[in-house]
């Protein structure tokens, strides 16, 4: 059910082998058991200003350029969390004692996992969508563009997240458990705009990861 | 007016207020703004909701503190005391004009995530609620609520600080989703013993779910404990209408579904999310008569880890006794040299050979027991769900690590004599723990059944003394070698089986002792353990390990009724049609450098150990491992091998290293001259990579010191000047994180100019290492390599 192609690509192998194979079916195997995905979202007003780069989520005020570039033209949309639970972190450490080659082998399925899951509790969102004839545009993430890392804080706040999904947030902003996902995601009446691959929303020009048209770079 | 609270309790229903949020929401309050900010800006507001709760019949009212934690006043810029006390002095307001009811602080989540899973230290977190709790008393509060908890650890570090520092009932309810399991795992019963254990005052279910979801945890909650139970549903279960949350239980179902609640043995009843003030008055209108039940006079004996239980007295209980340093010279130089990831593993394999609760012992007169112990439990707790039995004979450590433990231990051990029961009982009164009573008095081990039995009634009878109720308590009537007198077996099972039958305590046995002395240890002891088994022992510390054990133990649970279809027997001997063998190797004839390069961890030692008959260890390294290594970093560099495959020949190489290392002795051993301190810089928690890079480097041959994640600049400098480092290999993950690298490398160059540096992580490239004045940019793990092995040449 997890994207194998995906999985390789974050393992950068290219092509792979009965080996590796192996090793990918057994943290398919680990990563599911650990996992306890969990997921919230709130329907939210959105207002842009492209001229000024500034954007309002829910009332609040964002100023990053690329956030107000990506949800132009929606008057709503969802913030969204998602998480796969605190058991992958203690797989990932456990792993790193006992089994140090499944390090990153777990780590990429479990990436995959964590996109699958989003996807999969995205629908519900979907099904909104297409009731009221609007198309969703890709989660935009805290960290990408100029969108602060910092808007995390925003983000936990407005959807209660760590009383929802168990996810908390460090000094740094960054998430616990770490296969978690934040996001905007805009409703368009548009759909010719929600087209964009995922990866061209991203101004990390140089990612080995980057996928145009759904194709590596 | 705490005493009102205490003294109604138990006699009528108590009455919670309703929500707060959710109605502060109603009248404008946007989405991430702090609810307790309007105790400073509306006032009247706040004052209007308590005094419509009271009216409705509420008991006791909420101050609007929940989210008054010194974390969320320093990020919405708000002043703690302040809040607080604004918070209490409406909530007492309001209770003086409607001439009646209390006021309770009430404390939420602090919204970060404990270590060692987050970056909140867990004394942090005691001192955070510490703050809110001594405002909150300060201001005049009548009890605390430590609500919509989902993290048990968390809700511990709150009831220490409650109980530390005010003298006030303290109730304590915690969000379970309908699985009965907390957003961090945890479950029902296993909260049920920890907050009973440090001793709350009344225990409960609030928020997540409404009160028909909630009716069957309460039964599994009532089962559990025997505290009072407090119980606050929301609403129903929140649904989306128009971006807005709602709930759609209305005031009329939510009090008959409360009455029912009720009638399982609830005596404190209140609402949380959605719920309004007429749900709080219809529900005290059909619920103010009806009777408090009687509390349960026993409740089960659980040992726990934050996210489960075991419980004494069902299938015997296996606890493992392989952390102990006693007798294994290997265990000791791991506690000399602080190799924590070689106890963490002999931990984890106790847990995958069937052990229940891990023994964790780290006396060793040369280190510091107290401070290794409680980074051992808390490094174990992050990677095992198994509950811990922690064993000191030194007091003060037992103190810090059943302070810092993240559940209800099992604590080993108490005597029955004075000195021990003053130092270990207040420990267990206070943080809680079911405590193993070893049968010593004054004069020493009784040699007679009577004896034991009369040592162990002492204990127990001690123990309610100090309000430690028999369920926390399990009786060890002492192992005693069979070589040296020959009823001591006899005597020992005597004594076990009167403990039980007489006394009504469970009880445990160390029972490799009875062998002491003999030849073929396991056919005794085994003997020995089904011999206890049969006279009713509830748990045995032992070697998982030990497949003759084992085998005894599986066969007396199939035999005896704990062994559901013989499933569990089936599932450890189904594979292996006669006595299983020692795992050997299945790729015979592999050379070691060919199973160095295939990965083959197995048949790499079983090649090592073949070869060093032959061969000089010197020889085995240089002609076969380092050749092996080398090849595979070559084909890692020309991609026609990955990642996965490289750190499979490490670990091969490792375990080849080790059979040649146990043959040289530690003086000849080949290492590095190159120490190398690695580390993912502060503020970054992603430590995946780091880790790959540590693994790689050690098979290499470095000596690396690992100081782990989210690490200040300063404890690298002083880890670099400790260890006598040549390399520093610094990691981070995001680009906020890189400030971090950077000043850590700037400080490094300060005071220590000679050490070289190397970086790595997803978002640094060669511009970026250049940009932070670092020696060199490891684009992956097997660079960080081939740079340490160039600087090492150079020494």
């Amino acid at each position: 059910m997890l994207d194998r192609q995906e999985i390789l690509r974050y393992l950068e192998i290219p092509h792979s082998n009965s080996t590796i194979d192996n090793l990918i079916d057994r943290a398919e195997k680990e990563v599911l058991q650990a996992a306890r995905p969990k997921h919230t979202s709130r329907r939210i007003f959105i207002r842009t200003d492209i001229s000024t780069g500034k954007t309002l989520l829910a009332g609040t005020e964002i100023t990053s350029r690329s956030l107000t570039e990506h949800l132009q033209g929606c008057q709503e949309g969802f913030l969204f969390a998602c998480t796969l639970g605190p058991g992958i972190d203690s797989l990932v450490k456990r792993c790193s004692l006992t089994e140090p080659p499944m390090l990153p082998v777990i780590q990429a399925v479990s990436a995959a996992c964590t996109e699958y899951y989003a996807d999969q509790a995205q629908k519900e969102l979907e099904d909104y969508a297409a009731e009221h004839n609007l198309f969703l545009r890709p989660r935009y993430s805290p960290g990408y563009g100029d969108f602060s890392l910092s808007c995390q804080r925003f983000l936990f706040d407005a959807l209660d997240i760590p009383k929802k999904i168990g996810v908390s947030l460090t000094s740094s902003f960054l998430m616990i458990p770490f296969k978690s996902v934040t996001a905007v995601i805009g409703l368009s009446p548009d759909p010719s705009l929600c087209h964009v691959h995922k990866c061209m929303t991203c101004t990390a020009k140089n990612c080995p990861f980057r996928k145009e048209d759904g194709k590596n770079v | 007016m705490s005493d009102v609270i205490m003294e109604k309790l138990g006699k009528q229903i108590l009455f919670f207020d309703g929500a707060m949020g959710t109605v502060l929401q109603e009248k404008g309050l946007l989405p991430g703004q702090a609810p307790e900010a309007w105790n400073l800006t509306h006032p009247e507001m706040i004052q209007e909701i308590h005094r419509s709760y009271l009216d409705a019949g509420a008991d006791v009212v909420l101050a609007n503190t929940f989210g008054a934690n010194p974390f969320k006043c320093q990020e919405n810029g708000m002043d703690l005391g302040k809040i607080i006390t604004a918070g209490v002095n409406l909530a007492r307001q309001a209770v003086e004009q409607a001439g009646h009811g209390a006021v309770a602080l009430d404390i939420g989540p602090s919204g970060r995530l404990l270590a060692p899973l987050g970056d909140l230290d867990f004394e942090d977190a005691v001192k955070s609620f510490s703050l809110t709790v001594k405002a909150g008393a300060a201001a005049g509060a009548d009890c605390i609520l430590i609500e919509t908890m989902n993290d048990l650890y968390e809700a511990k570090a709150a009831l220490l600080a409650a109980s530390e520092n005010a003298n006030l009932p303290i109730f304590v309810t915690m969000t379970f989703d309908q699985d009965g399991k907390l957003l961090t795992g945890g479950d029902i019963r296993t909260m049920a013993a920890v907050l009973e254990g440090m001793g709350a005052d009344a225990i409960g279910i609030n928020c997540g779910l409404g009160p028909e979801q909630m009716l069957h945890l309460v039964k599994e909650l009532r089962a559990a404990t025997t505290l009072p139970l407090m119980v606050s549903p929301n609403a129903g279960l929140p649904k989306e209408r128009d971006g807005h949350t709602c709930f759609d239980v209305e005031p009329e179902e939510f009090a008959s579904l409360m009455a029912h609640i009720i009638q399982e043995g609830v005596w404190i009843a209140g609402g949380c999310c959605g719920t309004t003030p007429e749900h709080l008055r219809q529900t005290v209108r059909l619920c103010q008569d009806l009777p408090c039940l009687p509390l349960p006079q026993s409740r089960p004996t659980l040992v726990t880890s934050g996210s489960r239980s075991v419980e004494l007295g069902k299938r015997p209980v296996i606890i493992g006794e392989r952390i102990n340093p006693t007798g294994k010279s290997r265990f000791k130089q791991a506690l000399r040299e602080g190799d924590i990831p070689y106890i963490l593993r002999e931990g984890i394999a106790q847990q995958d050979a069937g052990a229940d609760i891990l023994d964790v012992n780290v006396g060793l007169p040369e280190i510091n027991e107290q401070a290794v112990m409680c980074q051992v439990l808390t490094e174990l707790q992050s990677i095992s769900p198994l509950p811990l039995q922690i064993d000191t004979s030194d007091p003060e450590t037992m103190a810090a690590a059943m302070r810092r433990y993240n559940g209800k231990p099992l604590v080993n051990s108490v005597t029955a004599k004075q000195a021990s029961i003053e130092a270990i009982f207040p420990l267990v009164k206070k943080y809680g723990g079911v405590v193993i009573g070893l049968t010593i008095t004054e004069e020493g081990i009784p040699p007679t059944a009577q004896g034991r039995v009369d040592a162990a009634r002492k204990i127990i009878d001690t123990a309610a003394d100090y309000g430690i109720p028999k369920s926390d308590i399990i009786i060890d009537p002492l192992t005693m070698a069979v070589s040296a007198d020959s009823d001591a077996a006899l005597v020992t099972l005597e004594a076990l089986r009167r403990i039980q039958e007489e006394l009504g305590v469970y009880t445990s046995l160390g029972v490799s002792n009875v062998s002491f002395g003999l030849p073929q240890r396991e056919a005794v002891t085994s003997a020995f353990f089904l011999m206890a088994l049969q006279a009713g022992l509830s748990a045995a510390i032992m070697n998982p390990l030990s497949e003759p054990m084992m085998r005894a133990y599986r066969a007396f649970c199939a035999l005896s009724g704990w062994d559901a279809n013989c499933m569990a027997y089936i599932h450890a001997y189904s594979q292996t049609e006669t006595a299983p063998v020692p795992v050997k190797s299945t790729g015979d004839n592999y050379s070691l450098k060919h199973a160095i390069e295939k990965g083959l961890k197995d048949a790499a030692a079983q090649a090592a150990t073949e070869g060093i008959q032959s061969m000089t260890g010197l020889d085995m390294i240089n002609q076969e491992i380092v050749p092996a290594l080398d090849e595979v970093g070559k084909r890692f560099e020309a991609k026609t091998l990955f990642l996965p495959q490289l750190l499979m020949s490490a670990d091969a190489a490792k375990a080849a290293f080790e059979v040649i290392k146990a043959h040289m002795g530690e003086e000849q051993s080949e290492q590095s001259k190159l120490r190398i301190v690695i580390a993912t810089v502060k503020g970054d928690v992603h430590d995946i990579g780091k880790n790959i890079v540590r693994v790689l480097l050690e098979n290499y041959g470095f000596q690396v010191f690992d100081l782990g994640k989210d690490v200040p600049p300063e404890a690298v400098v002083a880890a670099v000047k400790k260890e006598n480092a040549g390399l520093v290999g610094l990691s981070a993950l995001m680009t906020t994180t890189v400030a971090h690298m950077k000043e850590t490398i700037q400080l490094l160059r300060q005071e220590m100019p000679e050490v070289k540096i190397m970086v790595g992580g997803a978002v640094l490239t060669q511009e970026y290492a250049d940009m932070l004045g670092a020696d060199f940019y490891g684009p992956d793990a097997m660079a960080s390599v081939r740079y340490a092995m160039k600087l090492a040449e150079s020494l």
